[in-house]
């Protein structure tokens, strides 16, 4: 063999280790795999591998090192920066982990989400009715991180709008993986106190409308509102919940779940609290119209009334007067009547006079007929009436002459 | 009966004041309108009040623990 002196292995491996690490480009390796026997040791030090399908290297964690993100776990594909070095007890190579960070498969993530909002939409709970709105919220319930810049927005904004509002923030955490829980806490909270009995027990108000939501950040910070159980809590609230996650540009799955949408914190702020004195203004108006409005018919049955009284009161004279006229008139129509009735029966009489002189017998005898009568002093109408050989007398106007009756001939047809 | 919202004491009381101001009601009717439009304005001034009052801050668990508290009674 050539090479001189054998090495001792110790010195070999520390050699080669120096080695390695002095080559500048095993510093800062930005590595991406899949974590393998995941396991962190009572001293605070976390050892594992990562590999893929073609290789497979130990990494180690100091105690303190790095923040390991809540996603990491076995079987969890990382990215990974770190130096690579030589364990020198084992001979093994190992990378020593500066920063670790989960590979957030969004992509799945955003299949979960399409999956989620189709099952929803099937069982017709983004078609449910939603709950609008009261004018005003007697108890605002906010839920979102307590220190949070959006927090603080609403809160200004909600006293510029009704100072001195009743307002109970729930502090939750909003991102992370203990996000999806405490927000679906929270909202149990809020749905406990809407409830007139424990509201009652505590001596406040029921909460009457819900704000739950968060400032802006990424995709994956706000991931927790498009989870099934912030989804199935805020469809289960029996008063109006408010989704107000991001910005106008961000649409979650509690968007469209929620009764309500704002396109951030502060827009479900002025959705939720009025201005006080647009309200307050309005009530005055209000009650200015109510009592205008009695009034002025108040007023009008008032005027009505004095009209009548007056009427009244004028009453007795004018309708003396009028009957008076009444009489008068009805004193003028008798005495016309009585005197045209008495013309009328004047004339009356004259005509009947005259039909009755006319009509006369002495009259028409006064004009050469004859009158017979019969032996019994009867009138007789009649040829047939006369018996032949009879004795008849002939009245004249001028006296009588008696005649015997022969020859009676009737004329044909009577 | 269930309970009337501010918002339904509103619309009536609303609807009692155009009511009013068109007019043309017998003396009696206006009377008991007049009423009842005064019972719901005071009703709504009442519910104005309500809101008024602190704001509490709570962390997560302080608020659940309230929750058992009113649960408890």
């Amino acid at each position: 063999m050539d090479g001189g002196e054998p090495v001792a292995i110790g010195d070999f491996v520390q050699s080669l280790r120096n080695r390695l690490r002095s080559d500048e480009r095993n510093r800062n390796c930005l590595v991406r795999g899949e974590i393998r026997q995941w396991k962190a040791y009572p001293s605070g030090h976390t050892y594992f591998s990562l590999r893929d399908d073609n290789g497979q290297i130990s990494a180690v964690i100091w105690k303190g090192r790095c923040r390991i993100p809540s996603e990491i776990k076995e079987g969890q594909e990382v990215i990974v920066l770190g130096n690579v070095d030589i364990y020198a007890g084992r001979g093994q190579l190992q990378l020593i982990v500066e920063r670790i960070e989960p590979i957030r498969k969004i992509g799945t993530l955003e299949q979960e989400r399409q999956r989620l909002l189709a099952t929803l939409q099937m069982e017709g709970v983004l078609d449910r009715e939603k709950k609008p709105l009261p004018l005003f919220p007697k108890h605002l319930a906010i839920i979102t991180g307590t220190d949070s810049a959006a927090l603080a927005d609403m809160l200004r904004l909600s006293e510029t709008r009704w100072p001195g509002l009743r307002r109970t923030v729930i502090g939750v955490t909003v991102q992370g993986d203990r996000a999806v829980e405490e927000i679906t806490r929270g909202l149990a909270v809020a749905r406990h106190l809407s409830r007139k009995e424990y509201a009652e027990q505590i001596g406040i108000p029921p909460i009457d409308v819900v704000i739950v939501g968060r400032g802006g950040g990424s995709p994956e910070d706000l991931w927790a509102f498009n989870l099934e159980p912030v989804a199935r809590a805020l469809s289960t609230m029996p008063i109006p919940v408010i989704s107000a996650v991001g910005h106008e540009s961000d649409l979650l799955v509690s968007d469209v779940v929620a009764d309500i949408r704002a396109s951030t914190p502060s827009h479900a702020i002025e959705l939720a609290v009025p201005i006080l004195d647009d309200v307050l203004s309005l009530m005055v108006d209000l009650e200015d119209r109510l009592h205008r409005g009695s009034i002025r018919r108040f007023g009008e049955e008032n005027s009505r009334l004095q009209q009548l009284q007056l009427r009244l009161r004028l009453a007795p004279s004018k309708g003396l007067d009028n009957a008076v006229r009444h009489l008068e008139r009805l004193g003028n129509d008798l005495n016309g009547s009585v005197q045209s009735t008495i013309q009328k029966h004047k004339q009356r009489l004259a005509m009947l006079k005259g039909t009755l002189q006319a009509a006369h017998p002495q009259r028409v005898l006064e004009r050469g007929y004859l009158m017979t009568t019969n032996q019994k002093g009867e009138v007789v109408g009649k040829v047939t009436d006369l018996t032949a050989g009879e004795t008849v007398s002939l009245h004249f106007a001028d006296g009588t002459a008696d005649a015997n009756i022969d020859n009676i001939q009737q004329r044909e047809g009577e | 009966m269930t309970e009337q919202t501010y918002s339904d004491a509103l619309r009536r009381l609303e609807s009692i004041v155009a009511e009013l101001e068109r007019g043309g009601m017998d003396l009696e009717t206006t009377l008991t309108r007049f009423e009842e439009g005064s019972a719901l304005l005071e009703r709504c001034q009442g519910e104005l009040k309500e809101a008024e009052g602190r704001l509490e801050k709570l962390r997560l668990e302080d608020a659940e623990a309230m929750v058992e508290e009113a649960k408890k009674e």
